[in-house]
């Protein structure tokens, strides 16, 4: 018996992929952990991303369509399409935009943004962004937003996008990245620290390259910041202020300050004036500048890559 | 609402890849070669192998 059918045949945890990529309990754990914080957070997070990334969402549709051959006619998948954001300003451009997502909390919420923006022409169903339900060549754009640092093998999704997209098919992603220069492991401590569905975020090259090996060719890239209030980002997550999870995330936040070691450029914002980094508890003893600075708001920096690509 | 027709078009098994079909009672989309039903819940389908049963002969 060769390796491969062995692996097929007997083990436990790997099934059913007639692609030659199992689909692994490691997999299973990871859809599990979406599912519960995409179920506990729907509301906080659709709220948020529905109105802060509708902006977002026109420009990478603006990136991705004109020039797409037949877009009136394109059939477009909205990969991980959470509360819809991204599929509302699809919708508006191509024939027909499926929303696909893991989360059954997720398509509820999507499925009520786009009625009320009165697209009729979206359809939704729940799958695994790695055993994609549709055909070799079957569709002509996939978009996937903030999504990728949820991936445990990235470049696996990107391979199964390549797989169902037709000749001169693109895929148009937005993801936070790592900065370039920032240490890439404590940022995604942060991050997981905050969210345990959190698997990795990537550097713009490490996009890049995985672009290339899927394989697609860039058309368009492009990076931008947003500015963002600590309490805000870990209240969309259901951290309050007193949790475990809000403590911790803090504190490593607080650890990357002196030279923004993790690339989120975080700093103390008090009232209304920001304290730079490096002034903050000047003076003070350890725990008097720990309890002075529990009090004080963190403004941070997510930095967000736009990326368009055709496959090859 | 059911399920829409167009998306009925594209959606194929994503085990085997073969095309599913509405079941008699719209409940499901089947797979004709491995046999795999997907439910379709609350008016989606689930296209999940792990959601799916499988009809007997």
């Amino acid at each position: 018996m060769s390796g491969q059918s062995l692996r097929r045949g007997i083990a436990r945890g790997v099934s059913w992929s007639r692609q030659g990529e199992a689909v692994t309990t490691k997999d299973r754990e990871q859809l599990e952990r979406i599912r519960e914080r995409f179920t506990r957070t729907a509301q906080s997070f659709a709220q948020f991303a529905l109105g802060a990334r509708g902006e977002e969402a026109e420009r990478l549709a603006r990136m991705a369509v004109p020039g797409l051959r037949d877009a009136a006619g394109a059939v477009a998948l909205d990969l991980a399409c959470g509360p819809g954001t991204f599929t509302r300003a699809f919708a508006a451009r191509v024939r027909l935009v499926v929303g696909l997502d893991f989360t059954p909390a997720m398509l509820s919420q999507a499925r009520e943004a786009v009625a009320r923006a009165g697209l009729g022409n979206v359809a939704f169903a729940r799958a695994d962004a790695n055993v994609l339900p549709f055909g070799n060549s079957a569709l002509d754009l996939a978009v996937c937003a903030y999504s990728f640092h949820h991936f445990l093998d990235p470049a696996r999704t990107l391979r199964e996008l390549n797989r169902v997209l037709g000749p001169g098919g693109r895929v148009a992603l937005v993801d936070i990245i790592v900065p370039e220069g920032a240490d890439s492991k404590l940022n995604n401590r942060i991050e997981r620290t905050r969210d345990p569905s959190h698997a990795s975020t990537l550097t713009s090259d490490e996009f890049t390259a995985l672009l290339e090996a899927a394989p697609f060719r860039s058309i368009a890239s492009e990076t931008s910041e947003r500015r963002r209030q600590f309490d805000d980002w870990m209240q969309i997550m259901g951290l309050l202020p007193g949790s475990s999870g809000y403590a911790e995330t803090r504190r490593l936040m607080e650890t990357s300050m002196p030279g923004d070691t993790a690339g989120f450029h975080p700093r103390f914002v008090s009232g209304g004036a920001t304290a730079a980094v490096t002034a903050s508890g000047a003076g003070l003893s350890p725990s008097e500048e720990a309890a002075s600075s529990a009090k004080r708001e963190i403004e941070f920096v997510q930095t967000t890559l736009f990326v368009v690509a055709e496959k090859r | 609402m059911a399920v829409s027709k167009e998306l009925l078009e594209i959606l194929v098994c994503p085990v085997c890849k073969t095309p599913v079909r509405l079941t008699p009672d719209s409940k499901g989309l089947k797979c004709s070669t491995c046999r795999r039903i997907y439910p379709i819940k609350d008016d989606i389908p689930v296209m999940l192998p792990d959601e799916a049963s499988v009809e007997a002969e």
